[in-house]
């Protein structure tokens, strides 16, 4: 009987996954969000000490660390502080608008997935092959075939992302699917549509929140390959991957801060990112292998 | 089901794979805007170049007839020559393979071995201090990409300590390379005898081995994790240990049950880094089949591209077809489903 | 005559002669670390298995008793723990053991029949390699025998054609046939004691009572003692000597079967008695839901559910009341009983 009066009242979880309103989350949780946020301000809103794109005339290429320049200047004079930030202006959206495309997108076909069994079965297992697929180089290829675009970089992130939404929802989906309290809604004839936004969505928030944190994980690492590369955003414009390549051509001759610096940037973002998401996928889902 | 018939439900699936993938290939390539012929010609080039280059690569043809031409060389294994090289696609995929297959093998090796190690550490003493510190590794393995740690293992190995050579190839731009029977320069040295020349290429190797083997460990150490954790807590493990089994077998046990998930992750992995080592194997000039990849893809070689996309599909569908049978052999359960 | 101290556990008088307990177990407490705080699994919960005797322990689902052996076994895993007590077996105090010694003694001296044979035994490996282990974590000299050995312990399961099990899997194998490899597995080295979780559950009707008795033969051929879990009275009922019943971590009634079953004096006891169903009686059934483990209630865990529960039940865990047969139960009813005990004020 409650099982029934529960599936009628939208939106009350009513699943019983393991201790999820128990758990407080932690700090683990909390320490590298509140970098995240802070990079993220102080990447937009922080007047930036030199012009990332220009190098002004107390610029000397490849200078030392120092009190004029925090961290330095890259080969052209230019702040090697000022770019990182413009960097992270420039990268972090992009990421982020790419991965919140990917999982619309892919919620989205993980739920028509989700309702069409067989079919839906056979998606997945095509979606399995492509793991084995060297999948940087085909979004390398297609943003290089397609001009180099801002917009091509999404379109490469999104492709390489949605995958993974279409993979979780379909496994949550299914387990939810088989849960009680979805029977019961079936059974007073709640239609589809709502069954799937109001009884079966509010219960994935977790994982799907824990999955968007490691999206935006990777949608850097492909950004900075690209850049890195030379491909997708433009020379000119400051990228961290872009930065590790013109530092990079220095690494034998010492001058490390053109070079260590972006890299660090990449890696702790990434590590955050990482971390938030481990410690959601752990608050609010079962075991999922990435 | 017995075993044959399991197989052949399998082996079935890679044509129509293939054949997918082929025409996803092509598409890919020739209904994307962008100008190879632009691009191979030159900035310099008058219209009556343009239009020279266009004919000689076959651009003005009309697609489908273009289409036709591929699919016809491709049944006869022909994937079409290189714009630039004019050397057949598959002659240099062959030719740059056997670096890339050195490379990631020994990265894997490396990757297994300590990933597992992490892996296991954290799952046997799960929630303690050990656990702790294992997964801080990880997680830490994880973040760094790739090509950021190979840059730092070059500055910190080669330039502060001098320890590394300089990354500059396979081997050292004075060595003489050994004779060709594998292309892979490693086997080949071993193979000739040439100490010397071997012990460079190992020198070389190590650099890039552990920059993709780090950071890839990351994921053995996390899919290890994942099974041996519940392994560990399954009744059968506690029936081992009720049985009076020592520890050392229990753990066995424990990875009969994890081993293959470990052992499918090994096998993607190894297939999607044939490309996804591009960006280490340029970094240090390697020569591979990833470097090649990219080189074409900046040169808009659209037969290379369209050829290794081919090839990797080719190949990501054989390597899942041998982990499904592989599994199946492993673990009698799955063929009687 | 015992006049037992209040909240000691009874020893049963001497019969015939006097047999010496086998196990002892004291005050044993078993914690589980739970997000709410930490749960109360196993309760000060003490009891003795004799030679010779098959002991029976009955309580629902939940009440403790499995994770009362694997406490007894060392085979809790975090997050549990097993915080105070004792089990003194042939002398020596399993929970005190360095854990190769306890390895030493699980499966050699102490035999161990699990409830699920599908889930315990391991589908990749051939039942005579399994064997083979067992063997060879013991007594290596034997274990170059293995298959003969094997073959041998079979037969006496009354497997027929045990070389086909032998080579084969577990999955292969019925219901009945695999616990019987369980059985066999568990006293192939000749154990003073098996201790069996629930061996039956999951097996058709007929091939219980098959595997039951074959247990019990096996058992009183070769004079070994037996701990039985169960939450079935009907088996306690037909195959045990003594019997402790358990509720929410605590031991609440122990004794002989007969005494206790018929003549049950814990309100439980007698819920559970009055919970099978009988021809023409309505069905009775327990009302009410086991308390909470991590807040475990001052007084008597039964007694929101207990029909008779009057003042003392919600203050105060009930003193022994002890029979000279060894009838023994814990319960403020006691206090009002002709047989008294000491009672608590």
């Amino acid at each position: 009987m409650s099982d029934l009066l529960e599936a009628a009242a939208p939106g009350v979880p009513t699943v019983s996954q393991p201790a999820r309103r128990r758990r407080r989350l932690r700090l683990r949780l909390w320490i590298p969000a509140a970098f995240l946020v802070a990079l993220i301000l102080v990447g937009f809103i922080a007047p930036l000490p030199y012009d990332p794109r220009t190098p002004d005339s107390s610029g000397v290429p490849l200078s030392a660390p120092s009190a004029d320049h925090l961290m330095g200047t890259d080969k052209f004079g230019l702040d090697v502080y000022s770019r990182l930030l413009a960097s992270a202006a420039t990268d972090i959206p992009l990421a982020v608008g790419g991965m919140l495309i990917s999982l619309v997108v892919g919620t989205v076909l993980g739920l028509t997935a989700t309702l069409r069994g067989r079919r839906g079965e056979r998606l997945v297992r095509a979606l399995d092959v492509f793991q084995a697929f060297p999948l940087l180089l085909i979004a390398i290829a297609v943003v290089a075939l397609m001009g180099n675009h801002l917009r091509n970089v999404i379109i490469a992130i999104v492709v390489l992302n949605i995958p993974r939404f279409i993979r979780l929802i379909r496994s949550e989906g299914l387990t939810i699917r088989e849960s009680r309290y979805i029977e019961a809604a079936q059974a007073i004839g709640v239609s589809t549509t709502r069954l799937l936004f109001r009884h079966m969505l509010p219960n994935m928030t977790g994982t799907i929140l824990a999955q968007a944190s490691l999206a935006v994980a990777n949608a850097i690492v492909v950004i900075a390959s690209l850049s890195f590369l030379g491909i997708g955003i433009n020379a000119a414009d400051p990228s961290w991957g872009a930065m590790l390549q013109t530092g990079s051509q220095s690494i034998t001759t010492g001058e490390w801060w053109a070079w260590v610096f972006p890299g660090a940037a990449i890696f702790v973002t990434i590590l955050s990112l990482n971390v938030i998401g481990d410690e959601l996928q752990e608050s609010f889902g079962r075991a999922v292998i990435r | 089901m017995q075993l044959r018939a399991y197989a052949g439900k399998r082996l079935v699936f890679i044509p129509i794979g293939l054949a997918t993938v082929i025409v996803l290939a092509f598409m890919l390539v020739n209904l994307l805007p962008g100008d190879p012929a632009g691009v191979i010609a030159g900035p310099a080039a008058t219209p009556q170049d343009l239009a020279a280059t266009r004919q000689r690569l076959g651009l003005d043809q009309p697609l489908l007839t273009r289409f036709g031409d591929y699919i016809g060389n491709l049944l006869h294994g022909d994937l079409g020559s290189s714009f630039y090289t004019s050397r057949p696609i598959t002659d240099e995929i062959f030719r740059f393979l056997p670096a890339t297959l050195e490379l990631v093998g020994l990265a894997l090796i490396v990757a297994a071995i300590v990933g597992v190690a992490l892996g296991t550490v954290a799952s046997y003493w799960k929630g303690r201090v050990a656990d702790r510190a294992a997964r801080l590794l990880v997680t830490i393995f994880q973040s760094i990409p790739d090509f950021f740690l190979a840059l730092l293992l070059i500055y910190l190995l080669f330039f502060k300590l001098g320890q590394a050579p300089a990354p500059v190839g396979q081997l050292g731009l004075l060595d003489t390379p050994p004779d060709h029977v594998t292309g892979a320069v490693l086997l080949d040295a071993l193979l000739a005898g040439d100490l010397a020349t071997f012990r460079s290429a190992v020198a070389h190797a190590i650099l890039p081995v552990l920059a993709l083997g780090i950071y890839y460990s990351a994921y053995f150490a996390r899919s290890t994790f994942a099974t041996l954790v519940p392994a560990l807590e399954s009744k059968q493990v506690e029936y081992a240990r009720a049985c009076g089994l020592s520890e050392w077998r229990v753990l066995g046990y424990a990875f009969r049950q994890a081993r293959t998930p470990i052992l499918t992750y090994a096998g993607i992995l190894l297939a999607a880094l044939i490309g996804g080592a591009a960006i280490v194997e340029t970094i240090f000039s390697w020569g591979g089949f990833g470097q090649w990849a990219i080189d074409s893809i900046l040169k808009l070689d659209l037969p290379a591209i369209q050829g290794f996309i081919v090839f990797a599909g080719l190949g990501a569908l054989l390597v899942f077809t041998a982990l499904d049978i592989i599994v199946a052999v492993l673990d009698p359960r799955v063929r009687y489903e | 005559m015992t006049r037992p101290v209040a909240g000691t556990a009874p020893h049963a008088p001497p019969r015939g002669a006097a047999p010496k307990p086998l196990l002892e177990v004291r005050g044993l407490r078993t914690e589980f670390g739970t997000p709410l705080g930490v749960a109360q699994v196993v309760n000060d919960v003490s009891f003795t298995v004799r030679r010779g005797e098959i002991l029976g322990i009955v309580g629902e689902s939940g009440c403790g008793k499995s994770v009362t052996i694997r406490s007894i076994l060392g085979l809790v895993r975090q997050p549990g723990k097993v915080a105070a007590g004792e089990a003194v077996f042939e002398g020596r105090d399993l929970l005190g053991m360095k854990p190769s010694e306890l390895r030493d003694v699980r499966g050699k001296d102490i035999g161990f029949i699990a409830q699920n044979p599908f889930s315990s035994l391991n589908p990749v490996l051939r039942i005579s390699k399994q064997l083979h282990n067992v063997l060879r974590s013991h007594d290596r000299e034997r274990a170059a025998n293995s298959y003969e050995i094997g073959r041998a312990a079979l037969a006496s399961v009354g497997i027929a054609g045990p070389e086909r099990v032998l080579d084969g899997y577990a999955h292969q194998l019925s219901g009945g046939t695999a616990q019987r490899v369980i059985i066999a597995m568990s006293m192939l080295l000749d154990p003073a004691l098996v201790i069996a979780d629930e061996p039956t559950t999951g097996l058709d009707l007929t091939v219980q009572r098959q595997i039951l008795d074959l247990v019990r033969g096996l058992v009183r051929e070769h004079e070994r003692s037996m701990m039985l879990v169960t939450h079935d009275l009907g088996v306690v009922a037909h195959y045990c000597d003594r019997v402790v019943v358990m509720y929410a971590g605590k031991i609440v009634e122990q004794g002989a079967v007969q005494e206790v079953l018929r003549a049950p004096k814990h309100p439980y006891t007698r819920a559970l008695l009055d919970a099978i169903p009988r021809q023409g009686r309505p069905l009775v059934h327990l009302k009410g839901r086991l308390p909470d483990l991590v807040n475990y209630p001052s007084g008597c865990p039964f007694a929101p559910r207990c029909s008779h529960a009057f003042e003392p039940c919600t203050t105060g865990w009930p003193d022994a009341t002890s029979s000279p047969d060894g009838h023994t139960y814990w319960c403020h009813l006691g206090a009002e009983d002709k047989e008294v005990g000491n009672v608590s004020a």
